[in-house]
């Protein structure tokens, strides 16, 4: 068992399977960022089990989550929404996040938010995959949207050190 | 659509209906369901599944005996461990080596962590809902957190098991024919020993909370299979038995078991020879070993009101809430008795020939069947996972109760009848993802 990060650092959690084609951008956007290892940021690569990330997140201040998403928008497209406390209704893209057992990251932000475990910030990054056959690499629009969203979720960390700084 | 009679038609008194649901959804894997029913009488049931042959059995030709553990777990992310025993024991009943011992009880503890693991999704994530009136868990977490959050915390237990034992928590990677490749030792069990003395105690509560639910009442004389022991509740090891006095070994399965193609499913429907369907997983497995339930896990269910066996499939979820009883059970006693050990396998060479195993997966009897060459090579796999096997008692529950409950409202029979499927926890990748009910009625 891996002992989960400390409460106190911010967290960049990626959901995905690495076998499965474009799945895995969400673990390729945590590895850019792993590589940058800005300060007070963890992160962790996860396949998505729901106990584990409501876990992962109950209690925290600052979280981010990044998934493959399949809603029909071109390959590569980038989605980023932040849940605020008038969150009601989810974003269609997070109807979309895959998972083979129909629990994903859209069932555990609702049954988080329904158990009162929701990090006070959570944002969640989505990334539209094209290929999800096993084995597959990673498809080039997809490996370059993650970089694309390691650049927006680096921004969004720095933004928390200004505003605390403020 | 069925074409109706000349006489009726042509009086203009017929009407015809067709009740399209798109999927239903909390099953693992894809398929369809049609239910036809004429002036007021069901005339046809099945489950058409259409998730795409995988074809596993074919791309072990030619692989390595050592390998079959490894590629039959990939057929299914929740049962994985129940197809690396199987594969294991079957490669080493071809090849003459049993296997005792640590490396035996640490097979049955993380059989215990999927069956928590696993029993424990379905309960709560999957099954409950449907006996409170919600459509999914998150609407049942609203109202009753307290629950939901016990199940989350009960499957982790389960996952962790699996985890320490398997290497990781999917698709375990400790596991090979003739043991393991690392032991774990006692101080790494030890955590889980302390949270399994929760889980237990969770599993119990509930066990009393399903019991609660509204039942359906519906009961089937079904004839139950599953593997049975003398000593121990199923895993591993023991002969093939059933309610109607089938007693045979495992070597014996294809005598009395056959597989026939179906043309709505692209999976295999399992029949026994002469005898028809046949029924496998939780119920099945607690009727014919109700004995070998470890005394709390006895009482858990007697105080629930269950007897010694339980032929009311809408009842499987207290079933199986009682065999997350015994596995929490079990796994504390097998950390408590675990003798530390250098050796993490058994050397088995390969022995051209045949070998087979069943073991029980959390929804049932799970076979496997491989013939090798001297070099370890093989030559043809069979493989019968347990939704292909109660594909057959599925419809026949479906007949049953849709005919028993014809009067109620389109609405209500059609949440019946996604009820009477996930009785069966069915997994239908294994068996080859939603499942699509369609009504045709006529009156």
């Amino acid at each position: 068992m891996r002992a989960f990060p400390g409460l106190e650092s911010a967290l960049v959690v990626g959901i995905g399977n690495p076998f499965r084609g474009d799945d895995a951008a969400g673990l390729q956007v945590v590895r850019h960022i792993a590589r940058v290892n800005p300060p007070a940021v963890q992160t962790w690569e996860s396949d998505g089990d729901v106990g584990t990330l409501l876990d992962l997140w109950s209690n925290r201040k600052f979280v981010v989550a990044v998934d493959a998403v399949s809603s029909g928008s071109p390959p590569g497209a980038v989605f980023r929404y932040e849940m605020t406390d008038e969150s009601e209704e989810l974003p269609a893209m997070l109807g979309s996040t895959v998972s083979s057992h129909g629990l994903g990251l859209g069932e555990a932000v609702k049954l988080g938010s329904a158990l009162g475990r929701l990090p006070k910030r959570l944002i969640i990054y989505g990334i539209e995959g094209v290929n999800f056959d096993t084995g597959a690499p990673l498809s080039r629009s997809v490996a370059d949207a993650a970089v694309t969203a390691a650049s927006g979720i680096l921004a969004d960390l720095d933004d928390r050190v200004a505003n605390q700084d403020a | 659509m069925p074409r109706l009679p000349r006489s009726r038609r042509k009086a203009g008194i017929m009407t015809t209906k067709t009740i399209k649901v798109n999927y239903l959804a909390r099953v693992e894997g894809e398929g369809g369901l049609s239910v036809r029913i004429e002036s007021g009488n069901v005339t046809g049931v099945s489950l058409n599944i259409f998730e795409p042959p995988r074809f596993f059995e074919a791309f072990l030709r030619e692989r390595d005996f050592t390998e079959a553990p490894d590629i039959t777990a990939r057929i299914c992310g929740i049962c994985p461990i129940a197809y690396q025993m199987s594969a294991v024991h079957a490669m080493e009943n071809a090849c003459g080596v049993s296997v005792e011992g640590p490396i035996r009880a640490l097979r049955r503890l993380i059989y215990c962590g999927e069956w928590i693991e696993s029993h424990t999704l379905h309960i709560y994530m999957l099954h409950a809902p449907d006996f409170l009136g919600y459509s999914d868990v998150i609407q049942m977490a609203k109202d009753h957190p307290e629950e939901v959050s016990r199940g989350l915390e009960l499957k982790k237990i389960g996952n962790q098991i699996v985890s320490v034992v398997g290497g990781r928590e999917i698709h375990p990677i400790n596991i090979r024919v003739g043991g393991f490749y690392r032991m774990p030792k006692r101080a790494e069990l030890q955590p889980l020993r302390e949270r399994l003395l929760w889980a237990r105690e969770a599993a119990t509560a509930t066990v009393r909370w399903v019991s609660r639910f509204a039942f359906p009442d519906y009961e089937h004389d079904y004839e139950f299979v599953s593997l049975s022991h003398d000593h121990e509740y199923p895993f591993n090891e023991g002969r093939i038995r059933s309610s109607g006095g089938l007693d045979i070994s495992v070597e014996e399965y294809e005598e009395f078991f056959e597989e026939r193609q179906e043309p709505h499913s692209t999976a295999l429907h399992s029949v026994m020879k002469d005898r028809g369907p046949y029924f496998v997983g939780p119920m099945a497995r607690y009727s014919l070993n109700f004995a070998r339930l470890s005394p709390l896990a006895q009482s858990a269910a007697l105080d629930a009101g269950l007897d010694r066996s339980c032929r009311n499939p809408f009842r499987s979820i207290v079933v199986r809430a009682v065999e997350t009883v015994q596995a929490c059970d079990e796994a504390i006693g097998i950390i408590d008795d675990y003798q530390e050990s250098d050796t993490p396998t058994v050397p088995v060479e390969p022995a051209a020939g045949r070998g087979c195993a069943l073991t029980e997966a959390p929804r049932g009897s799970l076979y496997h069947r491989y013939d090798i060459d001297a070099d370890g090579l093989i030559h043809s796999a069979k493989i019968v996972p347990p939704t292909s096997q109660n594909q057959a008692t599925i419809e026949r529950d479906l007949f049953g109760v849709v005919s028993r409950n014809i009067q109620l409202p389109t609405a209500d029979l059609r949440y019946l009848c996604e009820q009477a499927v996930r009785n069966y926890d069915p997994c239908i990748s294994c068996s080859t993802h939603f499942l699509k009910l369609q009504f045709e009625e006529t009156t």
